[in-house]
């Protein structure tokens, strides 16, 4: 293949199908009609888009028996731990008004306040990202876990702010799900 | 007490237990669950939400684990769960729930449409091996929409170059697809009966294209 065809392939790369999550509406009859008369028209000449409905209508069928296992990789590797200038001010153990700052990515930095209340801990983040990042945070799923379990789940606003209230200490981890990028997790010890 | 009163750790309690049984093939009933997953997702209940998550992250993660292209992918199976439970929770948060679900069936099955998102989208940004496309040949583009209006143009450009209906059909399967002669005859054998047909047509398109100019000037191409 000449470079003329690899760039001419690069651009044009499945260009006007639509996206499995359209497919997957239309699938199951969520589309809007306009969106339904485009993905019919366009299923005339794609093949791909086809196929992949195809699979999608065998995947929603296949109605097996189910796993109750729990997922096995979370707890392993890959964690932000606290800036060390702050990871000795854990918020119940010494007296400091700082928050907790996590360096998450280039862009993007979580600052974690805790309280400890009178039985449960109250979580309040703010994610600070750069311009171009904030829209990938903006209604990203956060989730909490301890002890290998889901204790709280948020959604973080549009102020980049998020709040949970956990039932007591322990290792704590945070993963942080935004649109159209990797998952970010950080932990800490409470 | 009726379900919308009930608080939600009785709730989750209560799907659990109707979930246990629908894994065990007894008879139970859905509306508890339809229930925690109206709170979670019209009424933006995070505690509600963490429910269903705690109580369908199995089923979830076995969905994506059974997924006919996850094993293509490169994302770790319970960064996929996340996804797709945000996805559920972005599709039908609010009014959309309401307008959009009347039972637990419908959820489950949006559900598993999420989970078929997130290992399809993942999988479409990978290029197939056999292509072997250069990350450094992409043009580069800031956004989504640049890269679709760009695209836009080149096409525009290669209709007005090539104005025989099969002619951009061919160029749309080869080029836009990147379908293999023999793929391309699997679907279309009426029009090119064989792949020795879709070759010699695809070489008289291409030379065709980048003779010119404009198109050239496009992409790139000295």
């Amino acid at each position: 293949m000449d470079n003329f065809e690899k760039r001419l392939m690069a651009a044009l790369d499945r260009w006007d199908c639509p996206t499995p999550d359209a497919l997957g509406d239309y699938q199951l009859g969520l589309a809007d009609a306009e969106a339904q008369a485009a993905i019919d028209k366009h299923l005339e000449i794609c093949p791909l888009c086809r196929r992949e409905l195809q699979q999608l209508e065998a995947f929603l069928a296949d109605d097996q028996a189910v796993t109750t296992s729990l997922p096995p990789s979370l707890h392993e590797g890959g964690f932000v731990e606290p800036t060390r200038r702050e990871a000795a001010q854990l918020a119940l153990r010494g007296d400091s008004d700082e928050p907790l700052t996590f360096v998450l990515a280039d862009d993007v930095t979580l600052y974690l306040m805790i309280e400890k209340m009178a039985d449960s801990i109250a979580l309040n983040g703010q994610l600070a990202a750069s311009e171009a990042a904030e829209a990938d945070f903006q209604g990203a799923l956060v989730e909490i876990w301890q002890a290998e379990q889901l204790e709280a789940t948020a959604f973080i606003d549009e102020a980049g702010t998020f709040s949970a209230t956990l039932p007591g200490t322990g290792t704590t981890l945070i993963r942080i799900q935004p649109n159209q990028r990797s998952t970010l997790t950080c932990r800490l010890e409470m | 007490m009726s379900l919308s009163e009930q608080p939600t750790p009785e709730l989750q309690q209560r799907c659990e237990t109707e979930t246990q049984k629908f894994r065990q093939k007894r008879p139970y009933v859905t509306d508890t669950c339809f229930e925690l997953f109206r709170r979670a997702l019209a009424d933006g209940d995070n505690e509600a939400f963490a429910a269903i998550y705690r109580i369908y992250l199995p089923l979830v993660y076995y969905w994506v684990s059974v997924h006919p292209d996850f094993v293509y992918i490169n994302l770790p199976a319970d960064d996929c769960v996340s996804d797709a439970m945000q996805r559920l929770y972005r599709g039908l948060r609010g009014g959309r729930f309401q307008q959009k679900m009347s039972s637990l069936e419908t959820v489950l099955a949006y559900l598993k449409k999420c989970v078929n998102s997130v290992v399809m989208e993942e999988r479409r940004r990978r290029p197939r091996p056999d292509v072997e496309l250069d990350e450094a040949l992409r043009v580069p583009r800031e956004s989504l929409i640049d890269r679709q209006l760009f695209a836009h143009d080149v096409w525009e450009r290669i209709v007005l170059l090539l104005p025989d209906a099969n002619d951009q059909l061919l160029a749309r399967l080869s080029f836009a697809l990147g379908l293999k002669p023999s793929e391309i005859i699997a679907d279309y054998g009426h029009l090119w009966p064989t792949t020795e047909d879709v070759r010699v047509d695809r070489q008289r398109i291409k030379r065709q294209l980048e003779r010119d100019g404009g198109l050239r000037d496009l992409l790139g191409v000295v």
